[in-house]
């Protein structure tokens, strides 16, 4: 008799197992990730948050949509929480220290390293990713192959360090051992909404089908509109009432003593 | 330091006969170490190596009686400036396991072992350890230990002879070596004292003790019974000791040039083994240390490493030297290599972590954060900055300042994590960060941006969203123009792409700049 055992039995078995998913669920058990800050974005993603080890492939095509304002939550509760380096490699443009700090990174884990040539770079990121005194390695790579991602993958693996890539969407075709991979689109979001938002899409995940596109709002008001108040300028104004012209002369005699003290 | 008192002083005496050779033979390959090599003085021989004495060469042959047995023969001109600093090296060295350490030129140290046979479980551990020490150096020594530091180096010439074997003498210090047996001619004294005892048929120092001391002194003087008293210990015979100067130099000759730099890899172990010893002897940590690479028909080339902070950690130094000399491209013949160390730290005494190798702590709170951060991410900085020179690494920081340019600052690596530079976290430009938006990204210098129509153009439209916010330009740091600069930032979007940019324009023109982008 061939040993078969019921599916309705052997299947709930073997979903227990580590490694096996049903692609149409996310299973946000096995992995705990470090969130995001956005539930919108952590539901997406296995672990509910960034991979705590692992490559994670940010795509987009330009620059100030806020590919890192997504970022930083976690890489302020990183720095909060875990005494290592974050380790910046050769960004575009200078990290702004006030802006860093008021987003809670701790600016005494922030190392910027600038190599000068391609190897370095490489060199660097997986020195850093594996050297287990890094919590997080961002990097912006120019050319970069998937045989290369991969070693960066196993040493982030090896040092549990967050590796972050920034690429050009035009990369999204090519295949990559990331561990995560998000394409980001710009939002021009309605002039009547405070928050600014980027749209996400999730390309690879473990875990998972790629998702949806789907719209993320920052915690921020960078959206929110300065009135245009030029039209408003009262150009003669009325003549105060006694009273109010009374109050009016009396701050400033207050104001006088003041700077005489 | 006048210990020959103390029944507990001990002193052990290191003859190095081969002291001419040695300086020159001891980084060789255990291959090029059979060559046959010769020490010339005044042309004469006067130090050669096994390889030699098997080709027939004796000491005191002419240089040309040398070339004419073996063709082979490499030869080296006594070089007694470099004895004495091998000597002094090793008196460094020696240092490790006991405070009075005695140089004799030209080829003899004397080192008190008395008060250090404890921590070293011993005698005969502390021996075979110093024995053996020396022997990794590099260099034979003969050992000898007696009560007093006249009666060691006695008794190490008198063991030089072949046919002596000297005792080794317990702990206690009761069963010494006897010098009664050791002949005159070991004593250290004149010549011509030595062949009139010879002469007066007294051969050994059994013989010379019988005599009273009044006539030894009526007869050959002061000098000699002073020295005869100290010898056995009547009179005390303080020495003086090497100085604890914090330096460090090293070198070593190659026979043949090398021209491969992987071909230095053992003999750079072999000096930095050294620096080992030297530094855990001090509890000493060092953060910088530099490599020449010498030959006589080439310039001479440096390589210094720094480490961002003192430490003493020899295979990462050993690490970073490979790292440097990759980097060395044009190579050409090397024929010296010497390590100096000049800048030394005191051991910092923080305690290590018991379960290092447990891996990185997930969470480490308190005020030891920053420390124990240090701690483990030094050696990653130092690798980083080996490789990619000091200047390639630096964090940030915040000045107390409201001009965008001037609110941040750049810190060198080991100022990273200094609380200090870190205590103006109530400052000003943080202030202005939370009330105004501030970029992730800042532009340095700014950028001029394109006009269409009036309105600032980046690769499309931008919308202006909120602004102006007004920043004054420091009139205060260029007192003699007395021009007034004030921006007006605004946040701008790109009105397709929704990228925010932070630009600005003078109040006085209308040239529009880039400044930051909200990444």
């Amino acid at each position: 008799m061939p040993i078969v055992s019921r599916p309705s039995e052997s299947l709930p078995l073997l979903l227990k197992k580590t490694g096996l998913w049903r692609a149409s669920h996310l299973d946000c058990e096995f992995n705990q990730g470090t969130s995001t800050g956005y539930d919108t974005l952590d539901q997406h993603l296995p672990g509910a948050g960034w991979p705590t080890a692992g490559i994670t492939e940010l795509l987009f095509d330009q620059a100030g949509i806020g590919e890192l304002r997504l970022l930083a939550p976690a890489l302020a509760s990183l720095s909060q929480q875990q005494g290592r380096w974050q380790l910046w490699v050769s960004p575009p443009h200078l990290p702004y220290a006030p802006a860093l700090a008021q987003a809670g990174i701790d600016l005494g884990a922030v190392l910027i390293v600038r190599p000068t040539t391609v190897n370095d770079s490489l060199w660097v990121m997986e020195q850093a990713l594996g050297s287990q005194s890094c919590s997080a390695v961002l990097a912006w790579p120019q050319n970069i192959h998937d045989k290369q991602i991969r070693r960066l993958q196993v040493a982030s693996k090896a040092g549990h360090c967050l590796g972050v890539l920034f690429r050009h969407s035009q990369t999204a075709h090519q295949s990559s051992p990331a561990e995560l991979r998000l394409q980001l689109t710009g939002q021009r979001a309605t002039p009547l909404k405070e928050r600014s938002s980027i749209g996400v899409q999730v390309l690879k995940r473990r875990g998972g089908w790629s998702s949806e596109p789907f719209t993320l709002d920052f915690h921020d008001q960078l959206n929110q509109i300065t009135p245009d108040f030029s039209e408003m300028i009262v150009r003669n104004p009325p003549p105060l009432e006694p009273e109010l012209a009374f109050i009016e002369q009396s701050r400033h005699l207050f104001a006088d003593e003041r700077q005489q003290q | 330091m006048n210990a020959s008192n103390n029944n507990s002083t001990l002193w052990l005496c290191l003859h190095f006969p081969h002291l001419p050779l040695q300086v020159f033979t001891r980084g060789l390959n255990p291959t090029d170490a059979i060559k046959p090599m010769v020490i010339l003085e005044r042309r004469r021989v006067i130090a050669l190596n096994q390889a030699a004495f098997d080709t027939g060469i004796r000491r005191n042959n002419n240089m040309d009686t040398a070339y004419s047995i073996s063709h082979e023969v490499i030869s080296f001109d006594k070089d007694n400036d470099k004895e004495l600093m091998t000597l002094t090296n090793l008196a460094q060295w020696a240092y490790q396991f006991s405070p009075a350490v005695t140089i004799r030129a030209p080829d003899v140290l004397l080192i008190d072992i008395g008060g250090s046979l404890k921590l070293f479980n011993g005698l005969k551990a502390l021996m075979a350890r110093i024995e053996c020490g020396i022997n990794d150096l590099g260099y034979t020594a003969i050992s000898a230990i007696n009560a007093t530091p006249m009666a060691a180096l006695l008794s190490a010439r008198y063991n030089a002879a072949p046919n002596s074997d000297h005792q080794v003498a317990d702990n206690t210090g009761e069963v010494l070596p006897s010098i009664e047996m050791a002949p005159v001619t070991c004593l250290q004294a004149d010549q011509a004292i030595i062949n009139a005892l010879q002469q007066m048929g007294i051969y050994t120092l059994r013989d010379l003790f019988k005599l009273p001391m009044s006539s030894i002194n009526r007869r050959f003087g002061i000098y000699f019974t002073d020295y005869l008293q100290r010898l056995i210990g009547t009179q005390p015979d303080p020495q003086k000791t090497i100085d604890q100067v914090p330096h460090f130099f090293s070198d070593i000759t190659f026979m043949a040039d090398v021209t491969n730099t992987n071909a230095l890899i053992f003999p750079i172990k072999r000096l930095l083994d050294e620096l080992n010893a030297f530094l855990t002897a001090r509890q000493l940590h060092i953060n910088q240390l530099s490599w020449k690479l010498s030959h006589r028909h080439h310039p001479t080339k440096y390589i210094s490493i720094y480490l961002a902070s003192p430490e003493h950690n020899i295979k990462a130094l050993l690490q970073l030297t490979q790292l440097k000399l990759e980097q060395v491209k044009d190579v050409q013949e090397i024929d010296t290599l010497s390590l100096t160390v000049n800048t030394f730290f005191p051991a910092d005494t923080v305690s290590g972590d018991l379960f290092q190798s447990a891996g990185y702590q997930p969470s480490i709170k308190g005020p030891s954060k920053r420390r124990q951060r240090q701690a483990s991410a030094n050696t990653l900085l130092n690798l980083l900055s080996t490789r990619l020179g000091p200047d390639a690494c630096f964090g940030l920081s915040i000045a107390d300042d409201h001009r965008p340019e001037k609110s941040w600052l750049r810190l060198k690596p080991n100022q990273i994590g200094d609380e200090t530079q870190y205590e103006t976290a109530e400052n000003l430009a943080i202030q202005l960060a939370q009330d105004n938006h501030r970029p992730l990204f800042l532009l340095t210098p700014p950028r001029a941006l394109q006009l269409i129509n009036d309105a600032p153009y980046l690769n499309g439209k931008l919308e202006l969203l909120q602004g102006p916010e007004r920043i004054d330009f420091g009139w205060w740091d260029r007192p003699t123009s007395g021009e007034i600069i004030t921006r007006d930032y605004y946040v701008a979007a790109h009105t397709e792409r929704g990228a925010l940019y932070w630009v600005f324009h003078y109040s006085n023109h209308g040239k529009w700049y880039l400044h930051g982008i909200f990444s």
